[in-house]
This record gives C-alpha cells, structure tokens and sequence, in this order.
C-alpha cells in the first residue's frame, strides 16, 4: 500500500551538532511503525521535525503530496493538519480541565461551538475509556495512565489521518500499559490511521507495530517486519533488546 | 601577547552573545507585538492575565505606594525643615509618586511578582511540551499565551500606577497630617495646585512601557526556557532581573524625552 508519510534523507542538526542523519522511512494508512533506538538516537527529534518544531538540514518528508520541509507555510500547515500526536507525559494543559483540553482543537482551530465541541469531547472521552465525571477535574488529579488517555483522546478529537505516538506507556504500571497498546491497536484498526510509535517498550512493539526502523548513531540501522525482531543480526539492535542500549 | 589576544577574544566573545542576546529578545518582542494587533484573538486569556496582573498585583504594589509615601513624607519634612521649606512636603510627595516612584516601584514590585510568575508557568510549558502541543493542535502558541499577556500587562500597569500615585499621596497625607502636624484640607489643596495632568500622564505612560518590557521578558524567558526544573528556575530568575534592567534603564531614557532634557 502506498505510504500516507514518507520520510527521505532528513538529517537534523541542533547547536552544532550532527543528531540525525539521512533518516529515511514509510508508513502506510493501518499500520503502526515503531521508531526504536537508544536514548539520545534521534527518536524525537525525528517526529519534531516533521511537526515542524525543530528545522531540518536536508531531505523530505511528505505527508500525501506535501514535502511540509519545503512547502509554503500554508500548505506545509495544511498537511501537519492531518498529524495527530501523544506526547511523552501527555502534555496536557494545567489550566484547562479535561474535556477542554480534549475539545481543544476544535474549538480553536476547527471553529466548532463549545457545546458541539464539549459534546465531541464526551464522546471522545467515552472511546478511551475514561469516566465523564473527569470532564470537569484537572490534568493534576489524573493518575498518569488517565493522563496518557486524555491526551490520547486530544490527539485523536480532530480525527486525524496520521498519529505520533512518543514513549506512550513509559513510566505507567502494566494495566495501564495494557490498555494504552489495546486503546493505539483498536484505533489504527478503526480508524485506518497510519502511525509511528516512538518506545523502549518492545512488549508494547510486539503487540501494537506491524515493522520496525531501528535509530542507530543518528541514522536507521535497521528496518524490517516486527517478526523479524529476534533475527536480526545487527548487533545494536540486539544489544537493544537485551536493554544493553 | 597570547593572553592579550585571549583577552581581546573573551571580550569580543562576551560583546557578541550581548548582542544576539539583545537581538533574540529584540525579535520575540516584534514577533509578539504584530500578533498583539492581528486576528485571531484570545480573550478568555487577556482577562484571566488582567486579573492576574491588576486585581492579584493590587494589594502588593498597593502596601509598597502607601509606605513609600509615608516614608517620603517623613524623609522630606526632616530635610526641609533645615530651611525652613517644610510647606513644599505635599508637593513633594505628590510629584515624587506621580512621576517616579509610582512607577518604577510599582515596575519593579509586578515584575518580581508577574515576570517570575509568567516565565515560570510558560517554563513549565515549554519543558513538559505543552507549547509543542498547542503547535500540534493548530494554535499558535505565541498568539495564544504572548500576546495576551503582553496586552494585558500594557493596559494594567498604568491601572496599578493609577492607584499606587493616589494610595502613595494618602500614605503621605497619613504621616503630614497625623504625625507632622499638617492641615489636612490644606495638603490635598497644594498636592491638586501642583499637580499637573502632564505629571500623572509621564508616569503612566512609563507604566505603560514598564508593562510591556515585564511581559515581553517574562514570556522570552519562559518560551526559550530548558533543561528541566533546573532551567525553569533559571528562566524565572533571569526574566526578573533582566525586567528590573530593563525598567530602570528605559526610565532614564522615558524621563528624559517627556521632560524634553534630550
């Protein structure tokens, strides 16, 4: 199937210093990459770019028909449109409660009114199995796997075509692992979304990614089917998965 | 002549960071002030920040211009009583608040409270990714959590400045009248006489000025912060330091052009 995001050639370099170098990969429309490596490998900084946060040196990445490295800043928005993203600790807003931090999007980059952005919000709510008597609490008062399914439910409130997920169970206990990997497969299935998983969690690669890039030194080391993990004979690949990394 | 060649690069090295420093802030405040005019606008934030910087800051800057001005009183009356000049205390006081103190301490007291306050919550943002969530989202995050702040620390400064130029002369009155033995009616006539409109409007558009520098730094401090908490930390203290240079030096500069000695 043809890729929906296309990454060629990108390299990255921040204060001086060479991060990524000519990382390239594909992802097509329901099916989940997961982008591993050590720390320090580029993982982020590989999806930040794409985002638009970080700028890059060189290389593509295309997003439908759209190269958002060198397209005009209305087109290249367009395009980042369609990316939905999970940070690392949820990223949610304090100041805000949840069902606002959820409608977010809609409300201020959608037009939607309040009431049919609240109710959106609910619904979304609903689908990663959160209580709506949370609607109304604050980040704060949610336990880090509630937080994480906010920020799911936030990332997935614009229905969006392409989803980031970076490090998303890190530091939660394994139930609440458990239910983020089924909450990423059930909405890759359902949705159709073409995904890219950053994490160090390779239980959760097992169960969630169909291929894996592997970030070696700032540049893929190796690609292939998540089958093919064990096989491998690159050797910081398995030095990976045995957690020598 | 190494070490005077070493020297000469430290210095030059020193004087350039100076000056992309200057220009980075030069920058992040031309960036905020064009998005402070277009659409779109956020108004549930300017308000929440107009509470925070007016009615929150109030009872602070409010306590700091009732004993300066008692202070001034005392301080006047005690010089001027050495010529016989103890008559010219509540103009004295009226003007000194008016013109300079009002200002500057009401400067100095928001931005140790609001500037330490807004590089610390944007600070946070920016190192837990709440600033890169909101560029996910579609919203611009220096026209959703800048400009807001800086519009509203440009209207409520001159607003703190307002009561902190009538609290400072009641503090003044308070000491003249009580301690010193001033005729009441008598002091609020000669602070009225002396008073121009001209004194109170230099202090509140230096108020004004002293706003926006207090959000423009508050904000470049907290937008550029990193490192964790270690760098928030950081961000917070600079951002309060580099308002407190800021009000001073642009106050030589303010007094200098409305009171036309340049």
């Amino acid at each position: 199937m043809t890729a929906l995001l296309q990454v060629a050639d990108l390299s990255v370099a921040l204060g001086g210093k060479q991060i990524i170098a000519d990382v390239g990969f594909g992802v097509a429309p329901g099916e989940t990459l997961a982008l591993l490596g050590g720390s320090g490998t580029g993982k982020s900084v590989t999806l930040k770019t794409i985002l638009g946060l970080l700028p890059s040196q060189q290389g593509t990445a295309t997003i439908g028909t759209v190269d958002v490295l060198s397209a005009n800043n209305r087109d290249a928005a367009t395009a980042r449109a369609r990316i939905g993203m999970l940070f690392q600790g949820a990223a949610l807003f304090d100041s805000l409660s949840i069902w606002e931090n959820i409608a977010f999007r809609l409300v201020h980059a959608e037009g939607l009114s309040q009431r049919a952005a609240r109710e959106r919000a609910m619904a979304m709510l609903d689908a990663v199995g959160l209580e709506p008597t949370l609607a109304e609490r604050r980040p704060a008062d949610l336990s880090g796997g509630q937080q994480k399914r906010a920020g799911l439910a936030r990332a997935l409130a614009a229905e969006p075509e392409i989803l980031f997920f970076d490090e998303p169970t890190t530091g939660l206990d394994p139930i609440s692992a458990g239910l983020i990997d089924a909450l990423m497969l059930d909405t890759v299935a359902r949705t159709g979304a073409a995904a890219v998983m950053i994490t160090h969690d390779i239980a959760s690669v097992r169960k969630v990614c169909q291929r894996v890039a592997f970030l070696h030194d700032g540049t893929i080391g190796w690609t292939g089917p998540v089958s093919d993990l064990d096989r491998s004979d690159f050797a910081p690949l398995q030095a990976f998965l045995a957690g020598r990394d | 002549m190494t070490w005077i060649l070493d020297g000469l690069a430290r210095i030059g090295a020193g004087l350039l960071s100076l000056l992309a420093g200057l220009g980075a802030r030069t920058l992040f405040a031309l960036q905020a002030t064009w998005r402070v005019v277009a659409p779109p606008f956020y108004p549930r934030v300017f308000f929440g920040q107009i509470a925070e910087f007016f009615y929150f800051s109030l009872p602070v800057v409010g306590l700091t211009a009732l004993f300066t001005g008692m202070v001034l009183a005392l301080q006047s009356y005690t010089g001027f009583e050495r010529f016989s000049a103890e008559a010219a205390v509540p103009q004295v006081v009226a003007l000194s608040i008016a013109r300079e103190l009002g200002p500057v301490l009401a400067g100095l007291m928001v931005s140790g409270r609001m500037g330490a306050a807004m590089a610390a919550e944007l600070g946070a943002m920016r190192v837990t990714e709440q600033i890169d969530a909101l560029s996910t989202l579609r919203v611009d995050p220096m026209r959703y959590l800048v400009a807001p702040r800086i519009l509203a620390a440009t209207i409520s400064l001159p607003l703190l400045v307002l009561a902190a130029d009538v609290i400072g002369i009641l503090g003044g009155y308070l000491v003249a009248v009580g301690q010193l033995g001033f005729d009441g009616p008598l002091f609020i006539a000669n602070v009225m006489r002396f008073l121009t409109s001209g004194d109170l409007g230099s202090g509140l558009i230096k108020a004004a000025v002293f706003g926006y520098l207090i959000a423009v730094m508050g904000c470049f401090h907290g937008f550029t912060a990193s490192a964790g908490a270690e760098g928030v930390g950081r961000a917070t203290t600079s951002a309060v330091v580099s308002s407190a240079i800021a009000i001073l030096a642009s106050n030589f500069l303010l007094t200098a052009l409305l009171f036309g000695i340049v």
